[in-house]
């Protein structure tokens, strides 16, 4: 009898083997990420103040989001931002940790503290920094005194001009460790008989930096820009509301805060979730556009 | 090999079956199945401030269910914001809630208009005696009380260091004229005259009721209200004067630009360590000072009127954390909730729980009976400052006005923006409630019979028949 | 001579601006524990200085008022719970997406990183209403469902750069040696992904350790509560007493702290023993 061709067990394993790796992810997403968002996107067409009923008004909430001039200043906030912090982030960062990758004095003692306000939580950070801001007690202040740089002194968290930037300051402070750790990571991965070839070819420090570390990095900028540049949209609102909650007169209003007012403050559920959906659209392209800029997919695609 | 394989097959599936276990066992739904009441009463609200606090209301609780054998459930946990959410997820949990902790602000601003909590007009109606004339006034809207008060009052006032003006020799400033001569003195001498906590944003609403209740006589809420019910405009010539009123507080140096980066805790350490002379603040700070081990003497005083003609007009109110029942709960516990809140209006009970939750002694009488130990502060307040109050406006007007007000109030004093510029920017910000919200002031007029039915209690328990024999 | 002093030079100066990160970041943690030894009104006196007389019980009191044993406990059962069940669920999907071709590959992986996009902050309820659908609520199960499901799009993304940054000879090799191909994933390219593994650990074992708002909104019984909780209770509505705060603050950072110091030498020191070679 011949054997009519058919798929064996083993075959259809080795086909099923990459959806079953997939699936337990692909649930729990599924069930506790994309089911709210999708129920927070049925919730931007109605009008609700998040404990009586809901009353459809189609896409009003969104006519009068983009009529809301606070959250187009929050937006351009969110952008200033997310450029302010991706770039001092990852600079900073990247250059701690070239230099503590190699022999450095007390480098775990470096490698261990610089992580510490990663540790800490929000409520630490919140007061710490109110105290340094602090014009009469600050230590900001009685530093710029010592150094005689008095006239400097401004309303650091009060003064619409520098706030923004005073916000920026704790949140890169906080994360720096973080990011310095990926970097670590991705340096200790690279081989060093690259450096060593090159250095036999007569490279010196900074061309061995931009023609060899830089792109063994690649993936490891792109994770680190990606979570930088989605951190500031996605994941700043504790910092920015334990430190200002958005003042003064929203100048460092940024979508989230803003988002989180209009939800709890003012009981606008469904303007609140307009708004979060014309964010995740601004965040889908942004970060879609840095990934295809950034990414260099590897043999796999 | 096939081990291998299989075992991820078996992580999705026991993902899968943890999943459907997870359901049904040990969720937070307690239904009531039919003739199965617990006998119990659940009180939610924010976190106790002060140990003696938990122990006054768990001593409380402990002989109530001595007495009756119902259970006393508290659960005090987080803040005062996480509480509408709470409810919320409660109620979508069918999880019991017999009495909520609340401020009587969360009740006009989100818990009233919702619907979330219960008329209690007739359920109190045997208890109102047991309250001071006028002090339920502040938990009522429209003749329908939608709680009650259980903790010190508060209120705004001034405090200033009397050591430090005795040794400068200054008296206590009435007007804003004698306000600016202290303050160059002070500042002569290196001192901060005055300081608001102008770092926490809410705050400057609160001289903001002082000078608008001078500008309007004493008329202050009627007219926000009026205002808010579009019969005028935030633009009138009442209202610049409330805000240039502020404005010469900076002018004439008697507010400085340390207030704008100042929160609380930093405007009380500047005044325990001598830093500043005077300061701005809500009553509640009192019991703050008075726990500090302070070297120098230190009083209340009026905030001055700082518009021509004027008369001084401060806020007081009595609902800060009042008690409320939600709507939903089940009506066959009424009786139970009843018992309870009339044991906790008793005078002894009331004494000792609001005795602890202020420190010692409440500012204010909240229960009759519920008094403490008076001194000067509480003589100065209770005699000469509340006559001169009215209600906190920032419990009559919305949230996105108080924001609003919260954000222009400061760029007017340091001159950022004019007055009719700050008040232009309020009035937009209730046009736009008006047209993307429907706001309306009187919710409670606009109200159907359904919407009335669903807070009204089903049944009127006796409460005479609880009092103590 | 020079040329000693001219390489000392940089080093010199870059010793000096580590150093100045190092005091800037290490300093606050210091200020956390001094200002908890405090006296309760010591911080309208003494906000920088060290304790004038230190109140050690204000530790004991914490955690005897927070409950904080007892949360502790949570707190430990729900990171390490999330932890148990993250790292594989991500770590499977990432490879599969990495590494295997297979239709709906691109799909899945753009489904997933959607994930990253979405802001969280309105799902509060949205996401507690799930839960209380499968009878969730109110369970540390359903905390920590929901803590996996919301790391998914930045695991999965982050493992997955680090699985195709290994060479594709690795499967064939393993294969031919005889391994399945789950055999080959488990040992061989799994292993090599350690760093990327041990991000995971420290990145979400730390977000949901502090974890405050989605805790909130899910557990309300006392018995049930986590650290992060019991700080929201030491936060006054008008003061704070700071040193009772930050005792309590101590108490929730010092196991991070601890458990990323010990890790720090095995993960970052051991990467380059795990680096691919030829």
């Amino acid at each position: 009898m011949t054997k009519l061709p058919r798929i064996s067990k083993s075959t259809l394993h080795r086909r099923a083997f990459p959806y079953l790796m997939c699936l337990p992810a692909v649930i729990l997403f599924t069930l506790f990420v994309i089911l709210p968002f999708v129920e927070g996107c049925r919730v931007s067409f109605f009008k609700w103040d998040g404990f009586s009923n809901m009353k459809w008004v189609g896409l009003k909430n969104y006519a009068n989001v983009m009529h809301d001039d606070v959250f187009w200043l929050a937006m351009k906030n969110t952008f200033v931002y997310a450029i302010l912090v991706t770039v001092m982030k990852n600079v900073i960062a990247l250059a701690l940790a070239y230099v503590l990758a190699r022999k450095f004095p007390l480098r775990t003692l470096f490698r261990t503290g610089i992580y510490m306000p990663v540790t800490l939580s929000y409520v630490v950070i919140g007061a710490l920094w109110t105290w340094i801001y602090n014009p009469t007690f600050g230590l900001l202040n009685a530093l710029l005194k010592a150094l005689g740089l008095e006239h400097l002194i401004v309303g650091w968290l009060s003064d619409s001009r520098v706030a923004l930037y005073s916000v920026v300051a704790v949140d890169v402070w906080k994360w720096i460790g973080y990011h310095m750790v990926l970097y670590l990571a991705g340096l200790q991965a690279i081989s060093q008989d690259l450096y060593e070839a090159a250095a036999l070819d007569g490279a010196n420090g900074w061309q061995k930096f931009v023609n060899i570390t830089i792109p063994q990095l690649n993936s490891t900028i792109v994770v680190n820009v990606l979570m930088s540049l989605t951190g500031a949209f996605a994941s700043n609102f504790d910092i920015v509301n334990i430190l200002t909650g958005g003042g003064p007169m929203h100048a460092t209003e940024v979508s989230l805060t803003y988002i989180m007012t209009t939800a709890f403050k003012y009981n606008s559920m469904g303007k609140a979730n307009a708004m979060s959906m014309i964010l995740f659209l601004l965040v889908f392209l942004f970060g879609f556009a840095q990934l295809r800029i950034m990414s260099r997919e590897d043999a796999y695609e | 090999m096939k081990i291998r394989r299989t075992l991820s097959i078996l992580l999705a599936v026991a993902l899968l079956c943890s999943l459907l276990a997870g359901c049904g066992s040990g969720g937070g739904g307690e239904k009531n199945a039919t003739g199965d009441k617990p006998n119990r009463i659940v009180i939610i609200g924010s976190a106790y401030a002060l140990e003696e606090e938990q122990k006054a209301w768990d001593e409380v609780c402990s002989a109530f269910t001595a007495e009756t054998g119902i259970e006393v459930v508290q659960n005090r946990q987080g803040t005062w914001d996480d509480i509408p959410q709470k409810l919320q997820a409660s109620k979508l949990g069918q999880e019991q809630i017999d009495l909520v902790v609340v401020g009587m602000g969360t009740i006009t601003a989100s818990l009233g208009p919702a619907g979330s909590v219960m008329d209690l007009t007739q359920l109190m109606a045997g208890l109102t005696d047991r309250f001071p004339d006028g002090v339920l006034d502040s938990c009522s809207i429209d003749g329908h009380l939608w709680c009650f008060p259980y903790s010190d009052a508060s209120g705004t006032t001034c405090f200033y260091n009397k050591t430090m003006f005795q040794q400068y020799d200054l008296t206590v400033p009435t007007n804003l004229q004698e306000w600016a001569n202290c303050a160059k003195v002070l500042s002569d001498n290196g001192i901060i005259p005055f300081m608001v906590q102008g770092k926490d944003t809410w705050a400057w609403a609160m001289p903001f009721f002082d000078t608008y209740g001078q500008a309007t006589g004493g008329q202050s809420v009627e007219k926000v209200q009026a205002w808010l019910r579009g019969e005028q405009s935030f633009a009138d010539p009442q209202v610049y004067a409330a805000f240039d009123g502020l404005k010469a507080l900076y002018d004439n140096g008697i507010l400085t630009s340390e207030s704008f980066d100042t929160d609380e805790t930093g405007m009380l350490a500047n005044f325990a360590q001598g830093k500043c002379a005077m300061f701005f603040c809500g009553t509640w700070d009192y019991g703050v000072l008075k726990s500090m081990e302070l070297d120098f003497d230190y009083g209340a005083f009026e905030f001055p009127v700082v518009i021509d003609g004027a008369q001084m007009c401060h806020a007081f109110a009595t609902g800060d954390g009042a008690i409320s029942i939600p709507s939903w709960v089940d009506q066959d516990n009424l009786d139970n909730i009843m018992r309870f809140v009339e044991y906790l209006t008793r005078t002894e009970n009331a004494k000792k729980i609001l005795c602890a939750s202020s420190g010692g002694s409440p500012l204010f009488e909240i229960v009759k009976g519920a008094t403490g130990e008076v001194d000067e502060v509480t003589r100065f307040l209770n005699e000469v400052s509340v006559p001169h109050s009215v209600e906190y406006l920032d419990w009559v007007w919305p949230s996105k006005v108080n924001d609003a007000m919260c954000n222009v109030i400061p760029s007017v004093i340091s001159g950022k923006m004019t007055s009719q510029e700050a008040a232009d920017y309020v009035q937009q910000a209730l046009d736009t409630m008006v047209s993307e919200d429907d706001y309306v002031y009187d919710w409670w007029n606009s109200w159907s019979d359904e919407q009335w039915q669903a807070v009204t209690p089903g049944h009127i328990p006796d409460v005479t028949a609880f009092f103590a024999k | 001579m020079e040329h000693r002093i001219k390489k000392k030079l940089p080093q010199a100066v870059w010793f000096l601006i580590v150093l100045v990160f190092f005091l800037l970041t290490v300093y606050p943690v210091i200020w956390m524990f001094c200002g908890s030894l405090k006296g309760p009104n010591e911080f309208y006196t003494n906000v920088w200085g060290l304790p004038t007389d230190p109140q050690w019980q204000n530790f004991a009191d914490v955690w005897k008022n927070g409950a904080m044993g007892e949360k502790f406990c949570n707190s430990l059962i729900v990171t390490l719970g999330s932890l148990l069940l993250l790292i594989p669920i991500n770590s499977c999907a990432a490879y599969a997406i990495g590494r295997l071709r297979f239709r709906g590959r691109r799909l899945i992986y753009g489904f997933l990183l959607m994930g990253i996009m979405i802001p969280s902050g309105v799902l509060g309820i949205p996401t507690f209403t799930v839960a209380l659908r499968m009878g969730l609520n109110n369970t540390h199960l359903g905390l920590i469902l929901i803590y996996v499901g919301q790391s998914i799009a930045m695991g999965v993304f982050i493992m997955r750069s680090f699985f195709i940054s290994l060479p594709k000879e690795l499967e064939e090799a393993a294969m031919i040696d005889g391994c399945t191909p789950f055999g080959s994933f488990l040992r061989v390219i799994l292993p090599l992904a350690s760093p990327g593994v041990m991000t995971q650990i420290i990145f979400n074992g730390l977000t949901i350790w502090n974890e405050y708002f989605m805790a909130n909104i899910m557990l309300t019984k006392a018995e049930k509560l986590t650290l992060p909780l019991s700080i929201a209770n030491f936060v006054g509505q008008h003061t704070t007493n700071y040193p009772v705060l930050f005792a309590a603050l101590t108490i929730v950072t010092l196991p991070v702290v601890i458990t990323y110091v010990l890790a720090q030498k095995g993960f970052i020191e051991g990467v380059s023993a795990g680096a691919v070679k030829g």
